[in-house]
């Protein structure tokens, strides 16, 4: 892991966000239009529609949509880098982790921007967003991109061998999405279902990052290590898997 | 130490069976019946090692394991066999271009590929621009690539992997690029990375450019390696094997190309023609030796005296096909006749297949009776008339079974002196 591969890392992801919106006349502004608009729709149909509400309901709702969108966007896509690339692949001998890599950062790109405009947004409704309890944010967030980058390690070389692991994993985000409390509260799930949310790692990460910026409370350590141990392993698992069976990669493209 | 070392390298594609097993449904079922798969060997027992500093050429037909070859060297296929050393850092440039979007611009794309291709960070943005000015294209450095023409993208292209900057190179069929002028510029700098000492591998079919920059050829056909060698020697029997095995499709060709000739003014035509054994039945295999009896049937059209029947054997072979024995009437004084017309004629002709084993086919022919100044007039000619093959003759090589018998008498024991053969 040299500075070549992370150069690497950062052409394939400036790469991706650049030709996104190529073709635009907004160009990058709809990097920022778009999950601004987003986060406007989502508000406005769980607060006046759905009577969903929770303290800070705005800050509450937007981050953790923001949280799943870098789970969702990074794990999809890094699941599919490898094909998207195969012409990559199976001509250059390169360290294959960068691809998949790139996916990550490139959602992480989206992330950042995202929260900026949450600060935005809340400080504009009065909200206080600096504080403290921020510091716990960069853990919160490695322990995202950890589980992230695990999943998509683990699952992309198997998608090159086996298509349906693309979609089945789009079915288990969906699935996913309602069993982690991103636009409900967990409180109203009956206890008999609170085994779902707990063990869901989604849950406890999005948690923590509700505390650190929407509510200013600092998490429980211990919980936060819980977490990180679980985020760890994975990444640990997919990488293994990853080079596992990277060395017969070009054989399945 | 060589920078390359390939020793007994071999690699076996498996390619299943159609359909392909790729989902995990067929998969699942696929593990209650036995895995149909096909077996390719792609490669054989390689082995050679590249000096450092030589430029070495493999050649071979399409399909004869070349890039195979390049990509085990490049560490992208895993031998199953064997081993693959490379000392040193490698740029292989199997495809020009990898990873170019048309929507970004000169310098993205080079920023982009040079990183695929391993530029170091640290330089990378310097290396960036001397792409730029390399490939001559400096005044479109910030424009998108899809206004390019394809020469420029090659350009580019190129000129991002000649500042690769590795210790070995392989090139895939990726010097004929641009003008004559642009393809000097790059083969001067081939000869520069030579003098530098680098190591090139090059997978070419451009046998002149490979005669000309290599000093070392590998030839593979079938996933062997057929010769290695001095590049001219190399090329040379390249090109004789390549020359043979054109003449033998060729050959192949030929005998069902001719099946629909015929030719003739029509003034008489064969209505009927077919050879039989000697109890009438129709003999499309006959015995070595055996008597067989060609029929004939002519109706002619106009009036017509002392037509020329005749006939002839063709051998047909992997070769190709050659005449092995011609006839007709007049060359054995035998009269045909003067005949009206809409009259038909029946003509016999019994000949014994003295021949080799293997396949024939009769031609046969109505001419004019030829006055001796004119050359002959053709009524009718038929090429593959019939086919018929040969059996059981017992001889192994020739053309023709000559029916030979053998007698072996014991010779009766001699005075000494009169033995014929002088002691050496």
């Amino acid at each position: 892991m040299d500075r070549r591969f992370w150069h690497l890392v950062v052409q394939f992801a400036l790469k991706d966000f650049k030709i996104r919106y190529t073709h635009s006349v907004l160009g990058y502004a709809w990097s920022v239009l778009h999950p601004l608009v987003f986060s406007i729709v989502y508000y406005f149909v769980c607060k006046t529609f759905l009577h969903f509400d929770a303290a800070n309901f705005p800050g509450y709702l937007l981050l953790g949509m923001m949280l799943w969108a870098f789970f969702s966007e990074g794990s999809g896509n890094g699941i599919g880098s490898l094909l998207a690339r195969s012409s990559v692949i199976s001509k250059v001998p390169l360290q294959r982790e960068a691809i998949v890599y790139a996916a990550i950062l490139n959602a992480l790109i989206t992330l950042a921007i995202n929260l900026v405009i949450l600060g935005v947004l809340l400080t504009l409704a009065g909200e206080r967003v600096i504080g403290w309890s921020l510091a716990t944010l960069p853990v919160t967030l490695l322990e995202l991109i950890l589980l992230t980058t695990g999943i998509a390690l683990l699952l992309a070389p198997l998608h090159v061998r086996y298509h349906d692991v693309g979609y089945l994993w789009s079915v288990l985000l969906q699935i996913g999405f309602w069993m982690t409390p991103i636009i409900y509260v967990d409180k109203t799930i009956p206890a008999r279902l609170q085994w779902m949310i707990v063990y869901n790692p989604m849950t406890r990460i999005i948690t923590q990052g509700r505390e650190a910026i929407v509510y200013q409370t600092f998490s429980d350590p211990k919980a936060m290590l819980h977490t990180f141990l679980i985020a760890g392993t994975v990444m640990l698992f997919g990488s293994w898997v990853f080079r596992r069976m990277q060395p017969r990669l070009v054989e399945y493209l | 130490m060589d920078p390359i070392e390939v020793r007994g390298v071999a690699k076996t594609f498996r390619i299943p069976h159609a359909p392909p097993r790729r989902r995990l449904v067929d998969q699942l079922a696929g593990l209650f019946r036995p895995m149909s798969v096909e077996l390719f060997a792609a490669l054989t027992e390689i082995s050679f090692q590249v000096p450092s500093g030589s430029f070495l050429g493999i050649i071979g037909a399409n399909g004869s394991g070349k890039s195979t070859l390049l990509k085990i060297i490049a560490g992208l296929l895993t031998p199953d066999a064997g081993e693959v050393h490379v000392r040193g850092t490698l740029a292989p440039l199997l495809e020009l271009g990898l990873g170019f979007h048309t929507g970004l611009t000169a310098r993205e794309n080079v920023a982009l590929y040079g990183a695929i291709l391993g530029f170091p960070a640290h330089t990378a943005a310097e290396r960036v621009e001397a792409v730029l000015d390399f490939a001559e294209l400096r005044p479109f450095a910030d424009t998108k690539l899809k206004g390019f023409s394809t020469g420029m993208v090659s350009r580019l292209g190129i000129a991002t992997a000649l500042q690769a900057d590795a210790d070995i190179l392989l090139l895939d069929e990726v010097l004929a690029v641009g003008d004559v002028r642009f393809q000097q510029k790059c083969l001067r700098t081939f000869e520069a990375l030579k003098q530098q000492r680098k190591t090139i591998v090059l997978v070419s079919h451009d046998l002149g450019a490979v005669q000309r920059f290599c000093d070392h050829v590998l030839w593979l056909a079938g996933g062997r390696l057929v010769t290695a060698g001095e590049p001219r020697a190399v090329v040379q029997a390249y090109l004789d094997a390549a020359r043979r095995d054109a003449l033998n499709e060729a050959a192949a060709r030929r005998p069902g190309a001719q099946a629909t000739r015929r030719f003739g003014d029509e003034c008489a035509r064969f209505v009927g023609g077919m050879l039989e054994r000697d109890d009438g039945t129709p003999a499309t295999s006959v015995r070595a030796g055996s008597r067989v009896v060609l029929r004939l049937t002519a109706e002619f059209r106009t009036a017509c005296a002392e037509p020329v029947f005749g006939f002839g054997v063709k051998q047909v072979g992997a070769l190709g096909s050659h005449v092995i024995y011609t006839i007709n009437n007049h060359q054995l004084g035998v009269s045909s006749g003067s005949f009206s017309p809409g009259e038909q004629v029946e003509i016999r002709i019994p000949f014994t297949a003295a021949l080799m084993n293997g396949h024939y086919s009769v031609f046969a022919m109505i001419a004019a009776h030829s006055n001796g100044h004119d050359g002959p007039i053709f009524h009718d000619w038929i090429n593959d008339l019939v086919a018929f093959s040969v059996e059981d003759s017992p001889c192994w090589e020739g053309l023709a079974d000559l029916a030979a018998e053998f007698r072996c008498d014991p010779v009766r024991p001699r005075p000494a002196q009169e033995r014929a053969i002088p002691a050496a």
